[in-house]
């Protein structure tokens, strides 16, 4: 798992260098976008974490230029600018995530993992989240490699849960994922699948909670 | 209730319209007044004068050898005037008449006759000095007639009142128009005023042109243009407020995740100390958030007609994503009950408002507690927000002041930045929501509802002066 991380702030920096590599992230840390695009060029990255207010050229010029080159790698915005327009603006010129300085690190590793484990689902066709592996070509699911059984919608379920990751997946959006149009899926239904999916889960590390009022959380203990 | 401006102001237009219109008016009026009188009498005078020259003439018909029969050439004479009569030859010898009427003949007066007001003894009277040729001979005379003037005073008096009558008339008629036509024709300027004066402390939008005469149209530019510099300063302070505190946030981010470090490998005291470190950082972060919302959140930086409809129930659904985590870290069981609602704003002020509301109940109820948040649409068609929570609530007498910046009710206890309900209340306002604290339902806690204004059905022809 290799990040870059393009942040001028030498501390902001160092304190993220330092806590990735305590989750097993390896991050290398360029202070200015130009260089840091030539290493994008070169070094084949999982992610990039930029920050906005870089000198000289800025953040969103530089995912730009990364998008134009057609480089497809998951990136972060990480900034102290939290306006709508600027989340708007950073999200449409093609970064997959925003996240607001000053920040927890267990947020920022979550939100990482969410966006490796999308792209990995693209790139891959395999969804991972913790001892849970999803097989998106078979509609498969492997706890711990043990083989789970699970009809098409519990597999659904799952995945879509699992997607969202960490946020929360309201039940309405839910039902609206896995209805088709010869069959609606109930509210009821949805909470059947939950439950059952449960089940199968048991004691593991991967839980399903209940927001109440919402939907539901994909966690990992 | 409307405000006579003109009866109150020191200086006032309408007086200033009144007092030049009316006077020459007055002084118009009367000057014609005055002319209607002495053209009445002119009048009246020259038919006299006529009569009095008949007379004249027929006392000199007498002289003439072949005079007329008595009829055509009686003597005017009535019951209101006397008449008195001389003659007098061309030395100035009377010839016969009224000895003391040959002394005031006039032979030299203009035209012939020619009249004079004179007084005979006691008795003022108007003379005609007429100078005849009597017929056959070269003997020139003299007639002089004179007449008291009683018709000639009647006559004045009608003409007086006549004149007096129709034109004072005339003038109380032009003095009634001139008042009421100054007074209304100036509304427009008592509508401008009082329009600029119903608007809201904070709305800098420019003052529509609309409706306003154009000799008003230089002072409502100069005010537009105030306004707009109001705007652009109120705009250059939100700006510099927005730059400083985002300017904070990344060395406060770099202190958090520092310490976030230190504390991950201590432990005992020196691992307190960071805490405490964490805490204050912590504060710091959410300080230089609230603050920066507030500044945003002012009417000049959102203009009324940038509002776009938002669905509430997404906010909650997002909300719920940022605050399961911290609600789990106190075992605080927090939940929503989501029913459709829209309202017309700003969607990122309406997050922060949600947010605060619920960071608010997160904060000051205590572990194991319960916080509710719903959305809705009440049966009167308004669109609400609520947040209940079952912590110590709010105390009737403090819910007013808990709603003023940096105001914490209970210093010690529970950090916070005391801005969170102030940001809440922009909010509201900037919405036209109304914002009420209340009693939770349960035994103890607080429920803050915000209620948005019922949606005015859109008509293409509503006018939007401000």
């Amino acid at each position: 798992m290799r990040i870059l991380l393009v942040e001028d702030d030498a501390i902001v920096a160092a304190g993220i260098v330092e806590g990735l590599a305590r989750s097993s992230m390896s991050v290398d840390h360029i202070g200015m976008a130009e260089p840091a695009e030539a290493a994008l060029a070169t070094i084949a990255y999982d992610l990039a974490i930029v920050d906005l207010g870089l000198p000289v050229m800025d953040g969103l010029e530089l995912i730009r230029r990364v998008r134009r080159r057609r480089m497809t790698l998951p990136i972060l915005i990480l900034t102290a600018w939290d306006g709508l327009e600027d989340r708007v603006k950073g999200l449409d010129i093609g970064a997959d995530d925003y996240l607001l300085k000053p920040f927890l690190l267990p947020e920022l590793q979550a939100r990482l993992r969410a966006l490796i484990r999308r792209s990995q689902a693209a790139a891959s066709s395999e969804l991972i989240f913790g001892p849970l592996q999803l097989d998106l070509g078979l509609r498969s699911a492997r706890l711990s490699d043990q083989l789970l059984d699970l009809p098409v919608r519990e597999w659904e379920v799952l995945q879509h849960l699992i997607m969202a990751a960490p946020r929360v997946l309201s039940k309405q959006k839910l039902i609206d994922s896995l209805g088709d149009w010869d069959n609606e899926v109930s509210a009821n239904a949805v909470e059947l699948y939950v439950s059952r999916l449960r089940a199968k889960l048991g004691n593991s590390p991967v839980q399903i909670r209940t927001v109440r009022g919402i939907g539901y959380r994909m966690e990992l203990a | 209730m409307i405000e006579h401006i003109a009866d109150t102001a020191p200086f006032s237009l309408r007086r200033r319209l009144l007092g030049f219109l009316l006077v020459p008016l007055l002084i118009l009026m009367g000057a014609s007044v005055v002319s209607d009188y002495r053209e009445g009498l002119s009048v009246a005078n020259a038919a006299y004068d006529y009569a009095l020259f008949s007379t004249a003439q027929a006392v000199a018909a007498r002289l003439d050898p072949d005079p007329p029969s008595r009829t055509g050439s009686a003597v005017h004479a009535d019951a209101i005037d006397r008449i008195f009569y001389a003659l007098i030859d061309s030395e100035g010898t009377l010839l016969s008449g009224d000895r003391r009427l040959a002394a005031l003949a006039d032979p030299s007066g203009p035209g012939n006759p020619s009249y004079r007001f004179e007084t005979l003894g006691d008795l003022p009277v108007r003379v005609a000095t007429y100078r005849h040729r009597v017929e056959d001979t070269t003997r020139p005379v003299t007639v002089v007639v004179a007449e008291t003037i009683h018709k000639r005073e009647m006559a004045a008096t009608r003409a007086m009142f006549a004149t007096l009558w129709i034109d004072g008339l005339l003038i109380i008629l032009s003095m009634v128009a001139v008042f009421f036509g100054v007074r209304y024709a100036l509304k427009p300027l008592d509508f401008l005023g009082r329009r600029i004066q119903h608007r809201a402390a904070d709305d800098l939008r420019p003052v529509s042109e609309e409706g306003t005469p154009s000799e008003t149209k230089a002072l409502v530019n100069a005010i537009n243009r105030l306004l707009n510099n109001l705007r652009d300063a109120g705009l250059a302070q939100q700006a510099f407020i927005s730059s400083a505190a985002h300017q904070l946030r990344t060395p406060i981010a770099g202190l958090q995740t520092q310490l976030e470090l230190a504390a991950g490998s201590m432990s005992g005291e020196p691992l307190v100390r960071i805490q405490s470190m964490q805490e204050s950082a912590r504060r710091l972060a959410h300080l230089t958030k609230q603050m920066l919302a507030l500044a945003r959140s002012s009417a000049d930086a959102n203009p009324a007609d940038d509002m776009q409809p938002v669905v509430l129930n997404e906010l909650l659904e997002t909300a719920a994503s940022d605050f399961i985590d911290v609600a789990l870290g106190k075992n605080i069981d927090l939940g929503f009950e989501v029913k459709t609602a829209v309202t017309t704003g700003f969607r990122w002020m309406l997050r922060e408002l949600l947010a605060n509301l619920i960071d608010n109940s997160l904060r000051y109820t205590p572990d194991n507690g319960r916080v509710t948040v719903r959305c809705g649409t009440a049966p009167e068609g308004f669109a609400f927000i609520e947040v209940e929570d079952n912590g110590p609530g709010i105390p009737e007498d403090s819910r007013e002041r808990v709603l003023d910046r940096f105001v914490r009710l209970d210093e010690q206890s529970v950090e916070g930045s005391g801005l969170g309900l102030s940001i809440v209340k922009e909010v509201a306002v900037r919405h036209r929501a109304s914002l009420s604290l209340q009693k939770a339902a349960g035994k103890s806690g607080l429920l803050v509802r915000v209620e948005f204004p019922i949606p005015e059905p859109v008509s293409p022809s509503s006018p939007a002066t401000p």
